[in-house]
């Protein structure tokens, strides 16, 4: 319980300092931002192609394998692109950024902790959630949806060559029937998602690494707690997420 | 800056780390804040700069008690301040130079140029000229603690507070941080609060110096005093001595008393 109150003010102060504050004109450090972005989103995007891709083509195959039985492998397209959009793009982004990047997070802020740099900050008259926190927290808000778009259409790609390949699906004819199953609704429902994962992610990582205690061991800890809860965080958040869509 | 400490009390859970520290730090004076391994030397500097708020007392800056005060108030106070710690607590991503002039960008609007200018001084001032463009994982430990000194002094600060300066050090750089401290404060009038249990390093620099023993003040005085001071307390911690009022092994009798309380005072 105590935890969670501590979880609560800190998620408070981020939220003051990263949005209340920049409405008053008081701004985060810009170029720790873009730093962040860059580190974050750029470093990002490989292993966000190279799962996404493979995602696509694992889709399309299982949904292919079924809908052979109806006749129906044209469909596979636009079973590709709405699952995609809608669930497996944010989804697995998010997760694969929580592992690549919250972690990271986590480790970077906890050794900072254990190495009294973050105390060094108050003594310099600094807020160490203005300077480090607001920062990754934002550079994830901006990374993430940008990156599970990028992951939505490689993912897709992924399935257009399964339905080139072997289902005899020409390209232009996936690719038409696969945004004809899409409607705004599906992108919304997806770049929400992918926010509300950001914040999760960011919040999750920057209070396990802020809080560190007991040195190495303690950033350990934290790294795979952070990693851990995310995941959680983000398969309850998507599963309440997709109820109201659903029910809505 | 006249700093005055009333009654500073600090406890974690049933454990009491300061017990009444009381004692008064005159403008441009160097206070040295002695003691043994665990007697609360860390955790009163930590006080005395803001860092921890203590369980009772008052760190009266001019007048003004920073318990008390607004974090937004102690930020204001914390601008006139440097601190260096006893790692260095330097930003590893930074290098030297960087994280030298973090605190002028921060809290200045210098343009860039003269605040490469002020970085170099600062690291002259500390004899580390031309490592600007180094890592901190790049210098050695005293290198290190030089760095530290030269952000904390970024500022030109009125109070510096210095843990452990010299610990750690061989006895030439050991020396070169004790000249270092003596120039400062000749120079710049800084009012300088420095935690140690070096000696000849608090003898160097010292105006004056307070004794903690279990998180009391034993001594307060001059070096002079506290050099022809008889107590048995003061000569063993200055002469070095292995067995005194600070004993070398319990008796049998507090031995059980501090195993059966699951606390020792040791």
């Amino acid at each position: 319980m105590e935890r969670f109150g501590r979880f609560c003010l800190l998620a408070g102060e981020i939220f003051h300092r990263g949005v209340v504050r920049p409405l008053r004109g008081e701004f985060a450090k810009l170029s720790e931002v873009v730093r962040c972005v860059y580190r974050m989103g750029i470093g990002s995007v490989p292993i966000v192609c190279l799962i996404c891709s493979f995602v696509g083509m694992i889709l399309a195959m299982q949904t292919a394998y079924q809908l052979a039985k109806f006749g129906a492998t044209l469909y596979v397209a636009s079973l590709v692109s709405v699952s995609v959009v809608r669930e497996l793009g944010p989804l697995i982004t998010a997760i694969l950024v929580s592992g690549r990047v919250g972690a990271g997070v986590a480790a970077e802020l906890g050794t900072m902790s254990v190495s009294e740099e973050i105390t060094a900050l108050r003594t310099m008259a600094l807020n160490p959630v203005r300077i480090l926190l607001v920062p990754r927290v934002a550079g994830l808000v901006i990374s993430l949806p940008i990156l599970t778009l990028i992951g939505d259409a490689v993912a897709i790609l992924g399935g257009l060559v399964i339905g080139w390949a072997y289902l005899n699906l020409a390209p232009s004819l996936f690719y038409k029937v696969a945004i004809e199953g899409l409607v705004m609704k599906d992108f919304l429902t997806g770049f929400a998602k992918s926010v509300i994962f950001a914040v999760l992610i960011g919040l999750i990582s920057c209070y396990k690494g802020y809080y560190v205690r007991g040195g190495a061991v303690g950033v350990g800890t934290a790294t795979t707690e952070t990693v851990v809860q995310s995941i959680v965080a983000i398969i309850i958040a998507d599963l309440l997420f997709t109820a109201l869509f659903y029910f809505a | 800056m006249d700093i005055a400490v009333e009654g500073i009390e600090q406890r974690y859970g049933p454990r009491a780390v300061l017990r009444g520290v009381s004692f008064k730090v005159a403008p441009g004076e160097t206070m040295v804040i002695m003691g043994g391994s665990g007697c609360g030397k860390s955790t009163l500097l930590r006080v005395l700069s803001g860092i921890e708020k203590p369980s009772a007392g008052r760190v009266l800056y001019n007048g003004q008690d920073i318990v008390r005060m607004t974090e937004e108030d102690l930020d204001r106070l914390r601008k006139r301040w440097g601190f260096c710690f006893q790692g260095g607590a330097l930003f590893g991503s930074l290098t030297v130079g960087e994280n030298v002039a973090f605190p002028i960008h921060e809290h200045t609007t210098l343009g860039g140029k003269v605040v490469d200018i002020m970085v170099k001084m600062k690291l002259d001032m500390v004899g580390l000229t031309g490592f600007g463009d180094l890592y901190p994982s790049q210098i050695s430990g005293g290198m290190a603690k030089r760095v530290a000194l030269a952000r904390a002094m970024a500022l030109d600060p009125e109070v510096l507070f210095m843990d452990e300066p010299s610990a750690g050090l061989d006895p030439v750089m050991s020396a070169a941080i004790d000249q270092l401290i003596l120039d400062l404060a000749k120079k710049t009038k800084i009012t300088t609060i420095l935690v140690t249990h070096e000696m000849k390093s608090a003898f160097a620099v010292a105006d004056r110096m307070i004794l903690l023993h279990e998180g009391v003040v034993v001594a307060d005085g001059r070096p002079a005093d506290m050099r022809e001071s008889l107590d048995p307390l003061i000569r063993q911690f200055i002469d070095g001595l292995p067995d005194g009022p600070i004993p070398l092994r319990r008796n049998r009798d507090e031995y059980v008393r501090s195993m059966l309380n699951g606390h020792s005072k040791a």
